[in-house]
């Protein structure tokens, strides 16, 4: 599980292969650091360095409303994203093994979706007294009711999904079924949102852009543990995926409960996927564009290697498209459009190169 | 909730009957004509535009000519001829050979903005208006009613106009809320007057008030308009004149909009509210931005730092009651010492229970009435004996 | 020798919405550790399910598998694993994963939980790579091997897991003939040499009929087994195997396509020179006889041939004027 164990099987194992993940891991590590650092330095408030660090040593800006910046602001969005960008390449990876599909993710698949759904049904269905939470917030209790409503949402398309996935065979059926499940949700929100206020839809409108800057210091303290615990079953399960490359069959020839694999997956991602929804919106194209980045930059489909991997890259990722959203333009660019950029030119060259059988069978 | 409505529409019938009453003409501009004399002047009351940019109306003895220059953003001017009933059509001039040609008084009118209704109030024809795209966002009384008897129709209650709905409404006008669509062409080829009403699309409030005028062009109201029009003008500038002598020093700083997922929607720097802070006696925070709508989507970031000083913040979150309720929502704008100080206000004093606020229908034709509000939260000496209209504070235990 | 695997009155097949089909029943069969048992049957006969339904990838309609002596509905995921390795049709190709990784991957059911590789973990890798001849393919990545490289990869993966029994499912698909002859030798000195059970299901008769210690025939809804000569001599490989238009040769133990309406030819002459002359013949549509016949070909130990025909004798020297000849015989209308 530790970058220790996987380092010394690649040292017994591949000694030429060896070097590219040894290098690799440490430098993302470092990159991440870095960017982590950068993102919480620049903001769209120009404020100067040594105020920055003053603050982060525990001092007062020369403007008090730049403390309040970098502590409520730029340190709450960067961990967000960091973990957002973690969650949602960890939950691409997993969907993409699982499934044998390398352009799952779970916006693709429509689990996304399905948690926008088990969202728009608290904020948007229930009327005025829990809609309230959406804007002004019953707090904790609102969180928590969003949150398990994405979760759950997130499930019920997950199941069908992998359902399908089990009977048909080609990657880009699943998908398109993906898509159209993910059309059909997006059907439905349209109808509940029809007898709404305009202001709640404006809400809903901003909450679909996508956003890490919505996750205050409070909320924090729910979206941490979840999303940790989420990666956590990856994290713990590398064996199992790393089996599950061949093929489910030959997984289980060599001794995998598929099924309580499959469950444990599948709750994993839909904690991952729910979770990310609830509190960010749904985040186009990261999901799937990450694995595939990490499996480019660590030269290996080993999951020891690759989860950590997706993690690192991820997060940095996540934290590089929050920033270019809030840098880029004049205003802030909705976070959606940034991480299409970054996601779909990766899709297309999936899409391009799996005709030679790079991934999948 | 409901009594709570009625009591804040009691204030409002109070208010509205401060302005002068609106006297009824002395013929009856309903009648077609029975018989025509080309020499005489069928329009005795016409339209004088003060503020309006955005349309422009000439007479013509048994005509109108009303041009609105932009109907839709960036879409080309429209010119309508408005022919008084009865008369027969006259030799028009060939710039003019395609524009519809609109018999006046119409009989029967639909609207696709809520901001119309207080207008046709205004001017006494809102019993002429028989659908409307949905009642659920207005707070005009007698347009709620009339839905519930069904004696209004409602032609998109899901934002997109049902055309058969509309042609079977058979309304002798069909008035745009200032944004073109497909559906408009169709309604238009069904043989139904189609006119645009960009009244959001003029840069000053009073212009956007003026448009009751435009309004009162189909109905051959001018004089009523007219009546209003200078009621809601006077006000407005008696207002502004209260604290026109204010020093820089005695303007309180403001901010506006909410933040939604940590991104913040604000009021441009030429936009109705920025313009009305002004004149009420306010320095606004983004006074030196260009846009006329909003400033787009700003970071919390530029928000909270442009902000840190504010005294006070308008047009929040109408789903701010306390402040409990901005911590619950974002911990950062809470801490702000507007929010501290309870210096949060909403315009929601007035809602409907579908949903409508009456800030944005009657808002639009009464900008003095908003502005008096404002006068109020930035000097609570000033017109202190005057009611709030649209806005509430958020309370501090 | 031990029994590896033991079948009772095992009934294999598909349970579909109510009913049952049924595909191979009454199964009574052993296979003893070291023994490669190939199973032979035409497409469509159940080969397949009954390879799955040994290593419970389904169930069976009746009757048990036991392996090594113990039913295996009574068995883990993990320690069925260890008992059984299984080489499967689909093929896989993972990216970025090099040899000894994929053949690693056969330790998961012997790994704990941490899934830390141990020496005794590298040292079945290293045994699995080199018992397939593969130590040199280690560092490879997967999708740069080639077909019998990928498959000789597949069964070290499946050795890795060091089961007693070997399961493959026509493990020579897709491989050239060098690749095929290879594979089967290997499979059998696994068997021998390794002393694992070994089952395969072939199309290649001719390379099963040598290397096989004992045959499964799949045939009409049972399984014939036997040692391969003694199903060649009772005719029952012929039978099972033989179509309407093709027909299995004992002696050649192969397949000849049967053409309505043959004509007959004898050839005279022995050693090479004779079976290229008679295969010249027979890609004309002929059968070649021992008695009389109209046509007759000598084929001379220097390479020269004659032919006799109702028509006259002609006589050449390269077996591509004989095929010239043969045509021209075969299109006169027969006598």
């Amino acid at each position: 599980m530790s970058a220790e164990t996987t380092i010394e099987v690649a040292a017994v194992a591949a000694p030429r292969r060896r070097t590219l993940p040894a290098i690799m891991l440490p430098a993302l590590g470092v990159l991440f650091v870095a960017v982590f650092l950068l993102s919480i330095g620049r903001g769209s408030v120009a404020i100067p360095v040594d105020q920055v660090v003053a603050i982060l040593l525990g001092g007062e800006g020369d403007r008090a409303s730049w403390s309040v910046i970098v502590m409520d602001v730029r340190i709450p969005r960067a961990i967000t994203a960091a973990l957002s960008g973690a969650a949602l390449g960890v939950a691409g990876l997993q969907m993409q093994t699982l499934l044998r599909n390398p352009l799952a993710d779970p916006f693709v698949l429509g689990i996304s979706s399905g948690a926008s759904l088990g969202v728009a049904v608290v904020v948007l269905g229930t009327g005025s007294t829990v809609g309230a939470v959406f804007g002004a917030g019953l707090g904790l209790t609102g969180d928590l009711a969003i949150t398990a409503a994405a979760i759950i949402g997130a499930l019920l398309v997950l199941i069908p999904v992998l359902a399908i996935s089990a009977r048909v065979r080609n990657p880009a059926t699943v998908l398109v079924v993906g898509l159209m499940l993910g059309y059909g949700i997006q059907g439905f929100v349209s109808i509940l949102s029809a007898g709404t206020s305009p202001e709640l839809l404006q809400r809903w409108m901003f909450w679909s852009f996508g956003s890490f800057t919505g996750v205050t210091a409070n909320k924090l303290p729910i979206f941490a543990p979840l999303i940790v615990l989420g990666i956590a079953v990856a994290f713990l399960t590398v064996r199992q995926l790393n089996v599950l490359l061949l093929s489910e069959n030959y997984a289980r020839s060599m001794g995998l409960n598929a099924g309580r694999m499959r469950i444990a997956t599948l709750g994993g991602a839909a904690v991952l996927a729910g979770t990310v929804t609830a509190f960010c919106g749904p985040i186009a194209f990261l999901g799937v564009a990450i694995p595939h980045i990490a499996r480019g930059v660590l030269g290996t489909s080993d999951h020891r290697l690759l989860v950590p991997g997706v993690v690192l890259i991820g997060a940095i990722l996540a934290i590089a498209a929050q920033m270019i959203a809030l840098l880029a333009g004049d205003g802030v660019l909705p976070l959606n459009a940034v991480t299409a950029l970054i996601g779909a030119p990766v899709v297309v060259a999936v899409l391009l190169r799996s005709r030679r059988g790079a991934f999948v069978s | 909730m409901k009594p709570i409505l009625s009591t804040a529409l009691l204030a409002l019938t109070g208010a509205l009957v401060a302005v002068p009453s609106f006297a009824q003409p002395a013929e009856n501009p309903d009648a077609c004509l029975t018989a025509f004399d080309p020499a005489a002047d069928y329009f005795p009351q016409k339209a004088d535009v003060e503020y309006a940019e955005n349309f422009t109306v000439a007479y013509h003895g048994s005509y109108k000519v009303v041009t609105v220059v932009e109907p839709s953003p960036g879409a080309p001017s429209e010119t309508y001829v408005l022919l008084q009933c009865g008369a027969p059509l006259p030799e028009l001039p060939a710039e003019l050979a395609g524009a519809p040609v609109i018999e006046v008084p119409v009989a029967t009118i639909h609207s696709e903005s809520a901001t119309h209704f207080p207008m046709l109030e205004a001017i006494g024809m809102i019993d002429r208006l028989t659908g409307v795209s949905s009642a659920a966002y207005t707070t005009t009384e007698a347009v709620i009613a009339g839905a519930a008897a069904g004696t209004i129709i409602e032609f998109a209650p899901t934002f997109t106009i049902d055309v058969e709905t509309v042609i079977d409404g058979e309304p002798a006008l069909f008035m745009t809320g200032g944004f073109t669509t497909a559906e408009h062409g169709q309604l238009a080829d069904a043989g139904i007057a189609v006119v645009a009403n960009a009244e959001w699309l003029e840069p000053t409030v009073l212009g956007r008030a003026e448009w009751v005028k435009y309004i009162a062009l189909f109905f051959n109201q001018e004089g009523e308009a007219a009546t209003a029009f200078d009621a809601i003008d006077a006000q407005y500038a008696a207002t502004m004149a209260e604290v026109a002598s204010l020093t820089e020093g005695e303007r309180p700083l403001v901010f506006t909009g909410a933040a939604s997922e940590g991104i913040f929607y604000a009021a441009g720097g030429r936009s109705y509210v920025a313009e009305m802070i002004a004149d009420a006696g306010g320095r606004y925070i983004f006074a030196d931005n260009d846009d006329t709508g909003s400033t787009g989507l700003t970071d919390i970031e530029v928000m909270l730092d442009e902000a840190a000083e504010a005294e006070v913040w308008i047009n929040a979150n109408s789903a701010y009651r306390t402040l409990a309720d901005i911590v619950a929502d974002d911990p950062r704008l809470a801490a702000l010492p507007a929010a501290q100080a309870g210096a949060v206000w909403n315009y929601d004093r007035i809602t409907s229970p579908g949903g409508g606020v009456a800030y944005f229908d009657l808002g639009v034709l009464r900008p003095d009435l908003v502005l008096i509000d404002l006068v109020k939260i930035f000097h609570p000496e000033v017109m202190a004996d005057r009611p709030f209209t649209f806005y509430r504070p958020i309370t501090v235990e | 020798m031990s029994t590896a695997i033991t079948l009772e009155h095992l009934s294999v097949g598909y349970r579909g919405r109510g009913a049952t089909h049924a595909v191979l029943t009454g199964l009574d069969l052993a296979v003893e550790a070291g023994a490669f048992v190939c199973l032979l049957g035409a497409n469509g006969t159940g080969k397949s399910t009954l390879l799955r339904t040994l290593a419970r990838m389904q169930k069976p309609l009746a009757g048990r598998v036991l392996l090594s002596g113990v039913d295996i509905r009574t068995l883990p995921q993990a320690a069925l694993a260890r008992l059984v390795g299984l080489v499967l049709t689909e093929r896989f190709d993972v990216a970025a994963l090099d040899v000894y990784r994929v053949v690693a991957l056969g330790r998961y059911a012997h790994q704990g939980w941490s899934g830390r590789m141990s020496d005794a973990d590298h040292a079945a890798v290293r045994n699995a790579l080199a018992a397939v001849g593969a130590s040199h393919l280690a560092q490879r990545d997967c999708v740069e091997l080639s077909d019998g490289e990928r498959q000789r990869v597949n069964v070290a993966r499946a050795l890795a897991q060091e089961p007693a029994v070997l399961i493959l499912d026509e493990p020579t698909a897709h491989l050239d003939a060098a690749s095929r002859a290879e594979l089967m030798a290997l499979l059998q000195e696994l068997a021998r040499g390794h002393g694992l059970a070994v089952v395969a299901s072939t199309h290649d008769i001719d390379l099963a009929l040598r290397s096989a210690d004992a045959i499964w025939l799949a045939s009409a809804g049972r399984v014939l087994a036997g040692a391969p000569e003694d199903l060649v001599s009772d005719g029952s490989l012929g039978r099972a195997l033989s179509t309407g238009s093709v027909g299995f040769v004992p002696e050649t133990r192969s397949f000849r396509l049967w053409r309505p309406g043959g004509r007959i030819a004898r050839v005279e002459g022995s050693g090479l020179p004779a079976s290229l002359a008679a295969a010249v013949l027979e890609r004309q549509g002929f059968e070649i006889v021992a008695g009389d016949a109209p046509i007759l070909v000598e084929a001379g130990d220097d390479g020269a041939w004659a032919l006799r025909s109702p028509e006259g004798e002609v006589s050449g020297r390269s077996w591509a004027s004989l095929a010239a000849a043969v045509r021209s015989v075969a299109r006169a209308p027969p006598p």
